[in-house]
């Protein structure tokens, strides 16, 4: 992916732009809204990593900027912990994900790639499929290898959510946000028991695993062995 | 403003005295006239002499003369030389009885048959009285001025007193005597207000700092645990050869600066909380939604401990006017307190309750409660009572139910049971005129 990095922290720039480029991803750098903001009307990229604290122009600007012309760029927002509101306002600005530091950088990755694809899947998709699991998205039947599995409504989001985002690593904040709908952090790893009943229908008695567990990161749906 | 004031009394009164001499003579003059024309100069002369009798009590002047201005009778000698022929009125100085000059007022009449009369006031004592009244009026204003800078200059001598005695106290803080205060004369006047402002401001700034403080104290005591195990565990990893065993070292470690993060991302969000503005990010909710989802997300977990675990709900949907997000923190750290402390097979009960607008939330388990020594400290960061010390946790979830409590207004109370705790939160419902219009 070609990913546009708009921060002016040097560190975090630095820790961030490393990181992807050594998942094999071209990062192009701009430590100024100005810059940012041109950078980003002005080339294509496959999604925006956007800092809202910004010199010359701040983030929130730029976003409203990039949203209202045509370009259709994935936008993820960063800011450091501040007022309670500030991550509903830059969610309904249109960025596509915020994230508030101090994040782990599995947490960006996993989150980065599910903004950029999303704009690749089909929004009209029926049908949900990987290796012999299909996930009918109008019967909302659930068949793996031929034979039906009965879920109930919750544990189906989260697998449509899953299946959604095969072959990327989804943390828990996200399945919280996502499935469930909720900003918060647990105590302790309540996903992992929902998870683990999901798996109970679906992996169990067949002979390979699709969701995998990512260790201090989160989940991933895919075929064994890819 | 006074000047102006004693200015338009003097005036009033002035004219007011003036009109009154004025048409004393006009009525005198022409009762006189109507007099000669009726009955000729024998009755004028015959009445002018009964009034010049009278003449020394009401210091009146009276003076008839030929057409060539010889007198004829009258109380002064001649005609006045400031006569002007166009003019009715004249006044002129005369020389009393006692060699004092007077002066006179009057009016000239020509009558039919070429005689003048004049008929005059001696408007000596008038004149006096406007010299009495205006040096009345001069001495008042000097004596208001100077008593208003008297008074002026005492009040603010006082008030620059007690301004003085606070700043001098102001410095005396900032030199680094925080435990100084603002004395109080208790007059209980404004400024014995300012001083108990000031002084309770300062209180508060104190239980702050010391708060402050005791955190800096807590993060630090509660990080170097966790932080002397990670470099103890980087170290090994360092001298470790098998490159399987460095790898579990790794993730060990990476597990071990998550906890650390997470520690220090719950105290940014306490402290974000506690600064952020009351009025932000608050929507309406269904309360019986929030709970339901929490109940949905925590089922499995108390499953697993073979809890029975249930919500007792009211029949009509309840609405609240919060922010959503935090709000199933609070519930979800509590539930998630009730799930970790109750033995297995125990309950876990959510229970709503509705008292006029405000509805009651109470959260039930049949665990260990919270020894009642504690109690009061829960709410404290980093707090843990012993029988909690050895489970999980980073002793900063209660203190985020706190803080979000008081942000979004709610009540918490905590209350041991004969078995278990009870955790009850109050919360103001939106009234029902208000419903219909959101």
């Amino acid at each position: 992916m070609k990913i546009l990095l708009v921060e002016d922290d040097v560190k975090t720039q630095k820790f961030i732009s490393k990181g992807l480029k050594e998942l094999g991803h071209r990062v192009v750098t701009a430590d100024n809204g100005q810059d940012g903001l041109f950078l980003a009307l002005e080339e294509e990229f496959d999604a925006m990593i956007l800092d809202r604290m910004l010199p010359k122009l701040e983030g929130i600007h730029i976003l409203k900027t990039i949203k209202n012309s045509k370009k259709e760029l994935p936008v993820l927002m960063l800011s450091a912990l501040g007022e309670v509101a500030h991550r509903v306002e830059g969610l309904n600005l249109g960025a596509d994900d915020y994230l508030v530091k101090p994040f782990s950088f599995t947490e960006l990755v996993a989150r980065l790639e599910a903004i950029a694809r999303r704009g690749a899947m089909a929004a009209d998709e029926t049908m949900l499929i990987l290796g012999d699991l299909q996930l009918n998205l109008l019967s909302r039947q659930v068949k793996r290898a031929g034979k039906d599995i009965e879920l109930q409504s919750r544990e189906f989001q989260l697998l449509e959510y899953l299946m959604r985002h095969k072959n990327q690593v989804v943390t828990r904040t996200m399945l919280l946000e996502n499935v469930w709908d909720y900003h918060f952090d647990p105590q302790t790893n309540v996903i992992d028991v929902h998870i683990s009943r999901l798996r109970g229908k679906i992996d169990k008695g067949f002979n390979s695993e699709l969701i995998h567990t990512v260790r201090g990161a989160g989940y991933i749906m895919k075929l064994d062995g890819t | 403003m006074v000047a102006l004031l004693f200015v338009l009394i003097y005036h009033k009164t002035i004219s007011y005295l003036e009109k009154e001499t004025d048409t004393i003579i006009e009525i005198e003059i022409n009762a006189l006239s109507d007099q000669y024309q009726k009955n000729g100069i024998y009755d004028l002369v015959e009445s002018l002499k009964l009034k010049l009798d009278k003449s020394q009590a009401t210091s009146s002047i009276y003076l008839l003369t030929d057409s060539r201005f010889n007198s004829l009778l009258g109380n002064i000698s001649q005609w006045p030389k400031s006569y002007d022929k166009n003019k009715q009125w004249v006044e002129f100085n005369i020389i009393g009885p006692d060699s004092v000059k007077q002066r006179i007022k009057a009016k000239l009449f020509l009558l039919q048959g070429g005689y003048y009369l004049l008929v005059g006031r001696n408007i000596e004592t008038l004149k006096r009285t406007k010299q009495l009244i205006l040096d009345a009026i001069i001495w008042g204003l000097l004596l208001t001025l100077l008593l208003g800078l008297l008074g002026g200059y005492f009040v603010s001598r006082g008030i620059l007193q007690r301004i003085t005695i606070i700043t001098n106290s102001c410095r005396e803080i900032i030199q680094g005597n925080l435990e100084k205060r603002i004395p109080q004369n208790h007059r209980h006047d404004e400024f014995d207000a300012l001083a108990e402002t000031m002084n309770t401001m300062l209180d508060r700034i104190n239980v702050l700092m010391t708060g402050l403080k005791q955190v800096t104290d807590d993060i630090a005591h509660d990080l170097r645990t966790p932080l002397s195990r990670l470099r103890q565990s980087l170290e090994i990893g360092a001298k470790e050869d098998d490159p399987d065993k460095a790898h579990q070292i790794m993730q060990s470690c990476v597990e071990e600066v998550d906890g650390l993060l997470s520690t220090f991302n719950a105290l940014l969000k306490i402290a974000s909380i506690e600064s952020s503005k009351q009025a932000e990010g608050k929507t309406k909710v269904n309360l019986q939604n929030l709970i339901n989802d929490v109940y949905e997300l925590y089922q499995p977990i108390a499953e697993e401990k073979y809890l029975h675990f249930h919500c007792l709900h009211m029949d009509e949907p309840i609405y609240i006017q919060t922010n959503r997000n935090l709000l199933f923190q609070a519930l979800s750290n509590v539930i998630d307190n009730a799930i970790k402390y109750t033995p297995e097979h125990g309950e876990v009960k959510i229970k709503t309750s509705m008292y006029q607008d405000t509805i009651q939330l109470d959260i039930l388990d049949t665990g260990v409660g919270i020894p009642a020594s504690d109690l009061v400290h829960v709410h404290k960061r980093f707090y843990r009572s012993d029988q909690s010390r050895n489970k999980p946790g980073s002793g900063l979830g209660l203190s985020l139910v706190y803080a979000i409590c008081r942000h979004l207004n709610i009540e918490i109370s905590l209350e041991n049971k004969s078995v278990g705790l009870k955790v009850t939160f109050l919360i103001k419902r939106i009234s029902s005129t208000n419903d219909i219009h959101s």
